[in-house]
């Protein structure tokens, strides 16, 4: 160690420069570490929550049990057909049905609600009842939606707090109701108006905007409320037939399509339906993880390449000074053992260096910039450390290489 | 096995060039007794230099062995070879080849065993050198502020510091005015008569020629006589 001190302190200038290549690659790296991953962090909260819902149903045409569509409600399958109002075609509208998407759906049970929460990347699911219904008054098909207003995945699929427009997001009662903005528009509709709905009078509490999401309808209340309002015209089955849509909130955006598989998998009834936003939000995140590790790729080749240049260099000089060691009696080993030890005090200095360098500039940074905090983290600075020495002991591959393969004789002929 | 202390067997080392192989060491057959004192002469380019660096084993050879203490030492290890350059053989330069940024003391330190760590005793066996050679007042120069003869007899001691059997010379002398090289000489005798090595010792003039045992002259590669 003594020569290798003695070595590192005579080429001083080099000693500098070499240290120097690693200081600013190692501070490179935390920076571009830091401000990527703090990037990756807050884009990867908006877009893994992209387009995380969407619903199932199971459309009542279904072969399951075979059960017809316009039977009343039964008690035994899983999946029961739509529960129309009595001795009255389902096929009719003007008398209201269950639906979602256009169609006719079954009931479903709360067992199967229970089975996909527990599925395997499945933040949240959660009850919804959708039923569409002619009303005389408006001479149009009127949707209502019953929702768990507090559920993640409600407000996902169907609406949300601050999708409101004027008055409250909730009904207090059952003669209350929130209506969506287009169907009040329509119909000139103002909070405090009375709606008639399956011949309840219903007062208007809440005008709301949903946007686009896949458990749309004109008028909303809860899904308690809804029960009782449709009690005269469903026979739900109080022991757990009592929804017809599953409205479902996936943890991220990149296990969105494993979780729809494995409900499908679990049920091949099941309709799973999704604005597929998911899929451009998983794409990007991908791409964003793909592109910082091709940028740290790059940045630690261009530091090993830098780090075997500046030991071919010293290398190159020393060359002479090697011959006679050789001849001495110095083994490959101990040459190359002095080689190593150079390349990782540079490696380690610099790493050192970088490090408080780059510390001082996220520093200085988050002094600057109002907006985020550049964090960094001791294990991620750890791992330029590991870099910059995997890097020293790479770059020092070439030089050991030639060490072993020239023999004393070569080089006293050739370099002395 | 023979009884000769360094033998060389149809020992050939050759370059190759652009158009031509160069032999450099040709087909040389060679013993050399234990304390024998070996000169071999010949003009530059004679292959001197070359099988010198052979029989001391900083060349592989193209062709051939080279035997020391019935030991062929260019098939050994490279490992072994260096513990066997560090232990048993002395080389001296023509141009010394000092390390030019290390200071006399460590210049002659580098050539002992690394695995030793104890300072103290590189000290005591450094020290009575630097006296026997008058360089105890150069301990901390650089050989640049040396004169040529300070710096071969640097050289010397660090040939000397590890108690070799074996020396090989290069033009010990060739670089140095006549009076030093008479203390140079004064040296390598001592060392054969007093510690019993074995000279091998490569030149192109006359002044150690009524020392040496045996005079070999070579041309072309081959020895001659």
């Amino acid at each position: 160690m003594k020569y290798v001190i003695k070595e590192l302190k005579r080429h001083f200038w080099r000693t500098v420069l070499s240290i120097s290549g690693y200081v600013i690659a190692t501070a490179f790296i935390i920076l571009i570490i830091a401000v990527t991953r703090n990037n990756e962090r807050d884009t990867a909260n908006i877009l893994k929550s992209t387009g995380t819902h969407f619903i199932i149903y199971v459309p009542s045409g279904v072969p399951y049990n075979n059960v017809p569509f316009d039977a009343t409600c039964c008690v035994d399958p899983e999946f029961c057909t739509t529960a129309s109002a009595e001795k009255v075609s389902g096929n009719d509208f003007n008398h209201g049905s269950l639906y979602s998407d256009g169609v006719y759906t079954k009931l479903l049970s709360r067992n199967f609600l229970n089975q996909i929460k527990q599925v395997k990347g499945v933040k949240d699911a959660s009850p919804y009842l959708l039923y569409r219904k002619y009303e005389e008054q408006y001479k149009t098909e009127i949707s209502i939606g019953g929702m768990e207003p507090n559920s993640i995945a409600t407000q996902n699929n169907v609406c949300a707090p601050n999708d409101i427009i004027e008055g409250k997001y909730l009904p207090s009662d059952i003669s209350e109701i929130v209506a969506e903005e287009a169907f009040a528009r329509a119909f000139d509709l103002h909070l405090g108006d009375t709606i008639n709905f399956c011949s309840k009078k219903l007062n208007l509490v809440g005008i709301i905007n949903s946007g686009v999401k896949p458990g749309k309808a004109d008028l909303y209340t809860t899904f308690e409320n809804l029960k009782d309002i449709l009690k005269d015209q469903l026979k739900l089955n109080m022991s757990g037939f009592d929804l017809n849509v599953i409205l479902v909130e996936v943890e991220d955006s990149r296990y969105q399509a494993e979780v729809m598989e494995a409900i499908k998998i679990q049920n091949q009834y099941a309709s799973l339906s999704s604005y597929n936003c998911y899929k451009p939000a998983a794409n990007v995140m991908s791409i964003m993880g793909k592109a910082s590790a091709i940028l740290y790729g790059i940045i630690f080749l261009f530091l090993i390449i830098f780090a075997a240049k500046t030991q071919t260099t010293a290398l190159m000089e020393r060359l002479r000074e090697i011959g006679i060691l050789k001849s001495m009696g110095w083994s490959n080993y101990r040459l190359g053992s002095q080689v190593v030890a150079g390349s990782v005090i540079h490696a380690l200095v610099g790493s050192i260096v970088g490090s408080i360098l780059s510390l001082i500039i996220l520093y200085v940074l988050n002094q600057t910039l109002e907006t985020s905090v550049i964090t960094i983290r001791l294990t991620q600075i750890l791992f330029v450390w590991a870099l910059s020495l995997t890097g020293a002991l790479m770059a020092s591959l070439f030089p050991i290489y030639k060490i072993f393969r020239l023999s004393a004789g070569d080089i006293m002929r050739n370099y002395l | 096995m023979s009884s000769a202390f360094i033998e060389c067997i149809s020992l050939s080392k050759y370059f190759n060039g652009r158009n031509q192989i160069t032999k450099a060491v040709d087909e040389v057959n060679l013993s050399i007794n234990r304390n024998e004192f070996i000169l071999i002469k010949g003009r530059s380019g004679a292959g001197k230099s070359t099988l010198l660096n052979l029989m001391c084993g900083l060349d592989r050879p193209t062709r051939g062995d080279v035997i020391i203490e019935n030991e062929y030492i260019n098939k050994l290890s490279n490992q072994i070879m260096s513990r066997l350059l560090l232990k048993k053989i002395g080389i001296i330069f023509q141009n010394f080849n000092l390390l030019p940024t290390y200071t006399v003391y460590e210049n002659i330190e580098i050539a002992l065993d690394p695995t030793t760590t104890d300072s103290g005793r590189n000290e005591r066996i450094i020290a009575p050198l630097l006296e026997q050679l008058e360089l105890t007042d150069k301990v901390n120069s650089l050989p640049s502020e040396l004169s040529m003869g300070q710096q071969q007899k640097v050289a010397i001691a660090r040939t000397l510091v590890k108690q070799p059997s074996i020396i090989f010379a290069d033009e010990p002398t060739g670089s140095v005015d006549e009076e030093t090289a008479k203390e140079i000489i004064q040296h390598l005798l001592f060392l054969k008569n007093e510690r019993n090595v074995t000279l091998v010792v490569s030149t192109h003039g006359n002044a150690l020629d009524s020392f040496a045992d045996r005079i070999l002259l070579m041309n072309k590669g081959k020895i001659i006589n």
